[in-house]
Parts: C-alpha cells; sequence; structure tokens
C-alpha cells in the first residue's frame, strides 16, 4: 500500500500562506513529519490562487528544492499545468511521481513525454474535456482511452495508478459506491494500479475522519493499491494497518505489530 | 388557516420533505404531508401564490441558509430542501403565470470557465439560486468566454456566475470579463465569481462585481445585486 502524504497542499490555508511568504521552516516540518509518519511519497502542490502561472512555475521550483533537502522520500508533483509540472520534476531529478494525467486537452501525450523523460509513475484521473462521467462504465471507458493511447506511446501499464475520483458523498449519496465499484473494475479488467484521493469523498460533511478511515477499509477490500491521505492522521494509518494484516497483505502480521511496537496503533 | 399551512410549508422545506414518503430531518414527520402535497393544498385553500413563494418556499430556504451558516446543517441537507423547493416550484409555476407575476428575481447565467470541468460548486450555486427564485441558465462546464457573453446577450441576463478550481484557469474568469467588455454588455450585467483558489482580492483583480465564498454567499449576492439594487 502505497501511502502519498496530502498535506503540501497550497489550497489549504496554513500551506498556502506558507507558499506565498516562502517560509521554508513551515513546508520542511510538514515533509519531515509525513516522513516520519510513513508516507512513501510526498505530495507537492503551491497553487495559491494567484491566477498566475509564472508564480507557481517559481514557487514548484523553490519547494520542491526546500523539501528534497529534509527528506528521501519521492514526491508527488500535483499541477494541471505543463510548465509548474516541468519545473517540478527538473527541480527534483528522476523518479518523482506525477500527479496527474487525464484524457482532458493537452494533459495527456505533453504531460506522458515529461514522465518519459524524468521516468515517474503517473497517476490518472478519468476526465475528459467534457468533465468526470458520473457512472462506472463512462470513468472506465475514458481510463481505456488513456490506457491504450499511453501505450501507443510505449508506457507500460505498471507506470499508471489509476483514480476514479471520489465525489464528495455530500453532493452525491451514490458517489461512494461508484467509486468503490471502478476501482475493482479498473483492476480487474484494465489490470492496473488503483489509487483515490481519499479525503475528497468526507468534504462538506462532519466527522470526516471517520468517513474517510472507514472508506478507505472498504477501497482497501477491493485491492486499493495507493491513497493520497493525511499520515498524520494515527487513526487512518492505524486502519491502513489492520487492513494489510487482514487482507493477507502483512507476511506474520510484521507491519501491524511493528507499528503496535513503536505504539502507532489507536484504535 | 392560511398562516398554519404557511407555517407548515416553512417546516417542511427546513426538513428537506418533498413529498409524505420523505423521511426528513428529524423524527416522527412519518405520513405527513411534504412541500409539493402542502403547496397543493394551499394553493386549493385560495392562499396568495405570491404569499406562499415568499413566505413559505424562500423564507423556509433562507432559514436553510441560515442554518448552513451556523453549522447545523450541511449540504446533504441543502440539497433536499433545494429539491423540494424546486419540485414545489413546478407546481407553482402555471399559477405564478395566470396571475402575472414575475417568473423569477431574474436571469442568471451561470457556468465553469473555458479548460476547467469542475462541477460540484458550481451546480450547488445553481440549484440554490433556483431555489431562491432565480431563472438559471446553466452553461455547464469549460465554457469558451465568447460563448457566455453570447448568452449574456442573447438572454438579457442580468447576472454572471463564473465558476474555477484551477490556478491555470482563473485567467479565463478575467478573459469573459475582457469579453463581456468588449462586447458592451459589461454595464448591463453584474459579475460574481467562486470556487476554491478565488478569492475576494482576485474578484476586485479581474473587475467583478463579487466573489462569493460558497452557494449560500452567491444567492445573496444575487439578491443584493439583482433583487436590491446592490445594497
Amino acid at each position: 500500500m502505497l501511502i502519498i502524504g496530502e498535506l503540501i497542499n497550497a489550497t489549504r490555508k496554513s500551506v498556502r500562506e506558507a507558499v506565498i511568504n516562502h517560509d521554508r521552516e513551515f513546508i520542511q516540518d510538514l515533509a519531515r513529519k509525513q516522513d516520519e509518519a510513513g508516507a512513501d511519497y510526498i505530495d507537492v502542490n503551491v497553487a495559491t490562487g494567484s491566477g498566475k502561472s509564472e508564480k507557481e512555475i517559481e514557487d514548484m521550483k523553490w519547494a520542491v528544492e526546500l523539501i528534497k533537502e529534509v527528506t528521501e522520500k519521492p514526491l508527488t508533483i500535483d499541477t494541471t499545468s505543463k510548465e509548474v509540472l516541468e519545473s517540478g520534476l527538473k527541480a527534483y531529478g528522476p523518479g518523482a511521481m506525477l500527479n496527474s494525467i487525464s484524457a482532458e486537452s493537452g494533459r495527456l501525450e505533453p504531460f506522458l513525454e515529461l514522465a518519459r523523460q524524468y521516468e515517474c509513475p503517473i497517476i490518472a484521473l478519468p476526465a475528459t474535456d467534457k468533465g468526470i462521467p458520473k457512472d462506472v462504465e463512462g470513468r472506465l471507458q475514458v481510463a481505456t482511452e488513456i490506457l491504450e493511447r499511453a501505450e501507443k506511446m510505449g508506457f507500460a501499464k505498471e507506470s499508471f495508478y489509476f483514480d476514479p475520483l471520489a465525489f464528495p458523498l455530500g453532493v452525491d449519496d451514490k458517489s461512494g459506491e461508484v467509486t468503490l465499484e471502478s476501482l475493482r473494475r479498473f483492476r480487474e479488467e484494465l489490470g492496473v494500479k488503483t489509487t483515490i484521493g481519499l479525503t475528497n469523498i468526507s468534504h462538506g460533511l462532519p466527522q470526516r475522519a471517520l468517513l474517510n478511515r472507514t472508506y478507505l477499509v472498504l477501497a482497501m477490500g477491493v485491492g486499493l493499491d495507493s491513497a493520497l491521505l493525511n499520515p498524520l492522521d494515527k487513526a487512518v494509518m492505524s486502519s491502513v494497518s489492520a487492513t494489510l494484516a487482514l487482507t493477507g497483505q502483512d507476511p506474520y502480521c510484521g507491519k501491524y505489530l511493528r507499528a503496535f511496537r513503536k505504539g502507532d496503533l489507536v484504535v | 388557516m392560511s398562516e398554519d399551512i404557511i407555517d407548515k410549508i416553512i417546516s417542511n422545506v427546513l426538513q428537506g420533505r418533498r413529498d409524505k414518503d420523505d423521511e426528513g430531518i428529524d423524527e416522527g414527520y412519518e405520513d405527513q404531508p411534504g412541500v409539493t402535497e402542502l403547496v397543493n393544498e394551499a394553493l386549493e385553500q385560495g392562499v396568495d401564490v405570491e404569499k406562499i413563494l415568499a413566505e413559505g418556499l424562500s423564507r423556509g430556504m433562507e432559514l436553510v441558509g441560515e442554518k448552513y451558516e451556523t453549522g447545523e446543517y450541511f449540504i446533504p441537507d441543502m440539497l433536499a430542501a433545494a429539491e423540494a423547493v424546486g419540485a414545489a416550484m413546478e407546481i407553482m409555476e402555471p399559477h405564478l403565470l395566470k396571475k402575472g407575476s414575475k417568473e423569477s428575481k431574474g436571469k442568471v447565467i451561470i457556468a465553469t470557465v473555458e479548460k476547467d470541468i469542475h462541477d460540484i460548486g458550481k451546480n450547488l450555486v445553481s440549484i440554490m439560486l433556483k431555489g431562491a427564485g432565480f431563472a438559471v441558465i446553466d452553461l455547464g462546464i469549460n465554457v469558451p468566454a465568447s460563448r457566455i457573453a453570447e448568452e449574456v446577450e442573447k438572454e438579457n441576463a442580468g447576472l454572471v456566475g463564473l465558476s474555477a478550481l484551477l490556478d491555470t484557469t482563473m485567467p479565463f474568469m478575467a478573459k469573459t470579463i475582457e469579453e463581456l467588455e468588449n462586447r458592451n454588455l459589461r454595464d448591463k450585467v453584474k459579475v460574481i465569481i467562486g470556487g476554491a483558489p478565488t478569492s475576494d482580492q482576485f474578484a476586485r483583480e479581474i473587475g467583478a462585481d463579487a466573489f462569493g465564498a460558497d452557494a449560500f454567499a452567491a444567492v445573496n449576492l444575487a439578491e443584493k445585486l439583482m433583487v436590491r439594487g446592490g445594497k
């Protein structure tokens, strides 16, 4: 189970301020904490809402360079702009993850060229210029198209994590079900790895942590390979450990017991 | 008598109960009529259609908005209420027409700007504006500035609501406003913007009339700009 730490995201107010004010310590501290809490990748999103792309390009380089100083964990460059992506990948060097490509105009082949150049694993979203299909069939169809176009460019399916996009349950009470079914079918029919941006599901509802960690367990139950989440949330990380053990993915319950001995497991 | 049924309409809007089969938010509403049934009943009793609208449905939605703002209500509560009011409005429409009442508080064009496909927030705003009595024309997602301006002109809309969820698409909000200026439409239409990365400051920078932080803020702005003449 690949954990991507979600906290360095400038749509969060404290991070936005830190990026705007170039507060190195704040960003480095968040990177360090997520690393220590067990994140395998650290996501970096520096979209502060300035609406100015030059700014975001510079901020990405700034953030990647200073995060690299404090963690060995690879980074996930989180942007919808090719230029920002390139700036992040260049600053990191090979091995960062690309978050994300889609079938929207300009977000597939040009992004994949960069992924090839910098040897990136890639998160792919089933979105087109017409939006995100509401149903499982529609999402599967777009995911298939993305995979075919990528394979045409010589990419192996192992390079991808497909994220079916968990819409907030608060605005669509079928979203949880549609996302789970999409995860299952992405795996079974396309044979690709999957991931989800976990905390989307609970947006706008009370006791979000409860929904998040329950949903994570359900998604792992259909074979989820990765999740973008808050690794500082001990309850959610405990659920990861427990679910890995319960689904036969933890030989001799080793990781579960290690987490227990370190005092990391909470109920 | 008419006060009773108006009160019932308000409380059922608050419960988000479209009809008698809806459970509602609190317990104890089983088998009681919901908003659509109550509106029919009120019309049969001869309660003034404008009164049903203003003192019943619209008042109910205002209270829903207040409860959302204080954190008592969540988005699903609000959606259920808006849906109940929407269904009731379909019953009300022929009666409003017959009476020669204004069908709506004004025409609003709403769109997610070019290259942006996010529609959750925009859809909520659209639903809430409809619930508040505005005529909403939702152009969907990824809508070019020229298309938005064309629709404003064609529909003679009083308000445009623009949504963007990405730093990279925010500039298309500015482009849309420029397009309105180029077509000499900017003085005739108010522009409000919203979406996670946008802000009051950005609204000022691009010359929009206002920024709304959520769907209720959008409704308040629409009321202010279109109904109360900017006050």
